[in-house]
């Protein structure tokens, strides 16, 4: 089978402030089809607390600006875990520790949050994604109560799927012509809700060889593109059969590039080097070839396209997003 | 005292030194065999699947890459709480120490991190192999130069502390023989050595973060001539010299002294000393049979070595979250209480010297005293905390009404503090005196006296013997 996904550019740089990523691990597309970026960060010591943020940049990753701060204050994040951009022009952010959704305009200013700490209805543990449906429902990944809820944008209570025994650890979300799909992290399979609340389909590990996938996206033309976190890799589906799998191709971006010129003792060295080294041992284990070859995926935790045929992976641990577009493109759904 | 209450003090002691701390519940269940049972059990532990790791990575995105030191060492504090392997982690702590290894040079915090998983793997085994891993460690050939270490321009940085600090000790080797070793060990070195070692220098973490190193012999590097080490000839390579050193009477002595001085005593008994190294030698660097020796000597077991040595701090931490049976999952808070382990003065993963700590009554300084009782004294007193509440529990089950006596003797005994002297024992009375006899019986009275029970578990952590194991 042809491949599905090409890779194209890689947009990114580690950074604790301004220009680049800090431990990205999720994003949306807003306004303009300007990417907004939402950064991890960590560990929650004062000095870092400023790394969490938003950066915001356009699709050719062009830098725009940045909002947020980590805090337990109105409009701050401890473990910003999600971003969405909602039907009503509002950038949603989940927070797993303070058990909150908070709301900003596209700009960055701080409007509204909902939630709290509680394993009743409407009450959070871990909220870990949120995906905003285009009837303005908000689908929520409640991880630690293994259960999706949904809510308003206003933060009414209007369901929920799942529940101990039926999701494990649910992490990203996904809708496609009314039907949810969840990465259910701790099963390695992906579920899939269709409009009543009745689990419509299981993609299971054995079938798609997924080992705690972290979130997909369900495109138009039919494809499930799946950020294999614990695989470090991407995962391409199609009626559940892995048809391609991508381990990372990322070069230099062009934020890299500034820096290298800047640094040329640094970039000389670093053009002798191998940067493709052969691994033995323990560095061929479950994760590391990801941590000694910097082009690879490592801990990827989201996928997102844009109106253009770009599709995002955000490479977390690499503070970056390798673009890759998709091959025989025709106008997908983005996130 | 009975034979029980005996026993249980000797579990205890064997749990605290060989292990990471006792609890109550972890005492009486090795009660149930013999002595020699739980040494064994200690010693060759079940390896269960580490079930934790994945929860880890992913609600601590920063312990997936390992880039920061503060998330190194809350990742590995984390681990120590909540290890089934307790002897395999103190063993990581022991080699760390011994072998000390800092992020300070490095600037790498994965690479130390890497080091520790080769000691969790290898420290129980045979000393020639452990050194061997650590000859071909990453971390180790930058923190002491080997990388560098070349025909021609030989850097003996890594060859002196070998012999000094790592297996001979000092007085047991030449000048000569410091130099022989150092081109034994030309050409190991890491991989892009240039690239790493400028990224190093510079701090950078530029464009993606770090890179993991790797180990690589460079032939063309490595000193191929003749050498004469510890009265041996031939030509020697790095693993030659590591076969010669494990052999050495002199290695076997000192690193039975270092392990006695860990597990035992700070006082040296040479004869038992002797002993050790005597199984070392026989067992050809066995490091789990000489701790089988150990363990079960009667130097270990003596009564004046029980509660004798001082905790060091990543101990205390890990005891008494052990005790509140805190951090049992992933949460932000094991960030700031790694954080108090490096202000109590020890900063696991950045030793300050090549040396190591200085441990014993060094631990203790006016400063690291305060930290110390902060510490501890602000983990115990959550009663959210399963142990303190399970705590809670075994001391109300004693009676609806407690005197001071019975409530205190009940705490210790939750707390597995079995050998708690008479006299702190008569001072906790006093305390606890003051506020009468606590009621379990009647609902109203239950959260006045649950209250005092924490401020009774604190007064306890804050006691001169909670401070020693």
């Amino acid at each position: 089978m042809k491949p599905v996904l090409e890779y194209s550019h890689t947009i990114g740089f580690l950074s604790n402030e301004g220009r680049g990523f800090n431990n990205p691990i999720d994003m949306c597309v807003g306004p303009n089809e300007s990417i907004y970026i939402l950064n991890r960060a960590g560990p929650e010591v004062g000095i870092r607390l400023p790394y969490k943020r938003v950066s915001v940049c356009s699709s050719a990753g062009e830098y725009i600006r940045q909002f947020g701060t980590g805090g337990t204050q109105a409009g701050e994040f401890w473990w910003p875990s999600s971003i969405d951009y909602t039907t009503s022009g509002e950038i949603v952010i989940t927070d797993e520790a303070l058990n909150r959704l908070s709301f900003f305009t596209p700009e960055g200013q701080f409007i509204r949050s909902f939630g709290d700490s509680g394993t009743s209805d409407g009450l959070l543990n871990r909220p870990s994604y949120v995906k905003c449906g285009s009837d303005g429902i908000l689908y929520v990944s409640d991880s630690l109560n293994h259960r999706v809820q949904l809510f308003t944008l206003e933060g009414e209570y209007l369901g929920s799927r799942g529940g101990v025994g039926k999701l494990n650890f649910p992490w990203g979300l996904d809708l496609k012509d009314s039907d949810l799909f969840v990465c259910d992290w701790r099963d390695d399979s992906i579920k899939i809700w269709d409009t009543h609340g009745e689990v419509k389909a299981i993609l299971d590990s054995a079938r798609t060889g997924l080992y705690r996938p972290a979130h997909l996206l369900a495109t138009q033309s039919g494809y499930y593109i799946v950020a294999d976190w614990g695989n470090n890799r991407v995962v391409v589906l199609y009626d559940a059969d892995p048809i391609q799998v991508l381990y990372g191709e990322a070069e230099a971006s062009d934020w890299a590039k500034d820096y290298l010129r800047a640094n040329p003792q640094e970039a000389e060295a670093r053009r002798s080097a191998n940067l493709l080294p052969s691994l033995y041992g323990k560095q061929t284990s479950k994760g590391e070839p990801s941590a000694n070859i910097e082009s690879y995926f490592w801990g990827p935790t989201a996928i997102a396209s844009n109106n253009s045929g770009d599709i995002f992976v955000v490479d977390s641990c690499r503070h970056r997003l390798q673009v890759y577009h998709e091959v025989n493109f025709s106008n997908i759904g983005s996130k | 005292m009975s034979l029980n209450l005996e026993n249980k003090r000797l579990f205890a002691h064997l749990l605290r030194r060989a292990g990471l701390g006792a609890t109550r519940s972890e005492v009486e269940q090795l009660c149930r065999g013999s002595y020699e049972d739980a040494v064994e059990e200690l010693l060759y532990p079940k390896h269960l699947p580490n079930t934790d790791d994945d929860l880890i990575r992913r609600y601590h995105v920063d312990q997936n890459s390992l880039m920061l030191i503060e998330s190194s060492q809350a990742h590995w504090l984390y681990k120590l709480i909540n290890t089934s392997n307790p002897l395999e982690e103190k063993m990581a702590l022991f080699w760390h120490g011994l072998f000390a290894t800092a992020y300070g040079k490095l600037n790498h915090a994965k690479a130390v991190v890497n080091q520790i998983d080769t000691f969790r793997q290898f420290g129980l085994g045979n000393l020639r192999h452990i050194l061997l891993e650590l000859s071909r460690d990453p971390a180790m050939l930058f923190w002491l130069d080997n990388k560098d270490n070349k025909i021609g321009s030989p850097n003996e940085n890594y060859g002196r502390e070998l012999l000094e600090l790592f297996s001979l000790g000092i007085g047991n080797y030449t000048e000569e023989d410091v130099k022989h070793c150092a081109l034994a060990f030309t050409g190991w070195s890491i991989k892009n050595a240039e690239y790493m070692s400028r990224r190093a220098e510079r701090d950078s973490v530029w464009p993606y973060g770090r890179l993991d190193w790797q180990f690589e012999y460079v032939p063309q590097n490595h000193d191929d001539g003749i050498k004469t080490f510890l009265g041996k000839t031939g030509r020697f390579n790095g693993d030659d010299i590591l076969d010669i050193l494990c052999t050495s009477p002199s290695t076997a002595r000192f690193i039975s002294k270092k392990l006695y001085e860990y597990f035992v005593s700070d006082s040296i008994d040479y004869s038992a000393v002797d002993r050790l190294s005597q199984v070392f030698l026989e067992s050809h660097g066995d490091i789990r049979q000489v701790l089988r020796a150990l363990f079960n000597s009667e130097s270990f077991k003596c009564i004046d070595n029980i509660g004798s040595k001082v905790r060091s701090p990543i101990e205390l931490a890990v005891q008494t979250c052990r005790i509140a049976q805190s951090h049992r999952f992933p949460d932000w808070t094991i960030v700031s209480t790694a954080m108090n382990v490096n202000f109590m003065g020890q900063e696991i993963l950045n030793p300050p010297t090549v040396e190591g700590w200085h441990t014993g009554s060094e631990w203790i300084e006016t400063g690291s005293l305060v930290e110390r009782l902060n510490a501890a004294t602000s983990e115990i007193s959550d009663p959210t905390h399963p142990g303190i509440r399970s705590i809670i529990d075994f001391v109300s089950s004693h009676g609806p009404t407690l005197n001071p006596e019975t409530l205190v003797g009940s705490c210790l005994e939750a707390m597995a503090l079995y050998d708690m002297p008479r006299s702190t024992t008569e001072t906790l009375i006093k305390y606890a005196s003051k506020w009468g006899n606590l009621s379990f019986g009647r609902v109203d009275s239950i959260p006045c006296s649950e209250q005092r029970v924490t401020e009774l578990l604190q007064m306890i952590v804050a006691t001169r013997e909670y401070q020693l194991a």
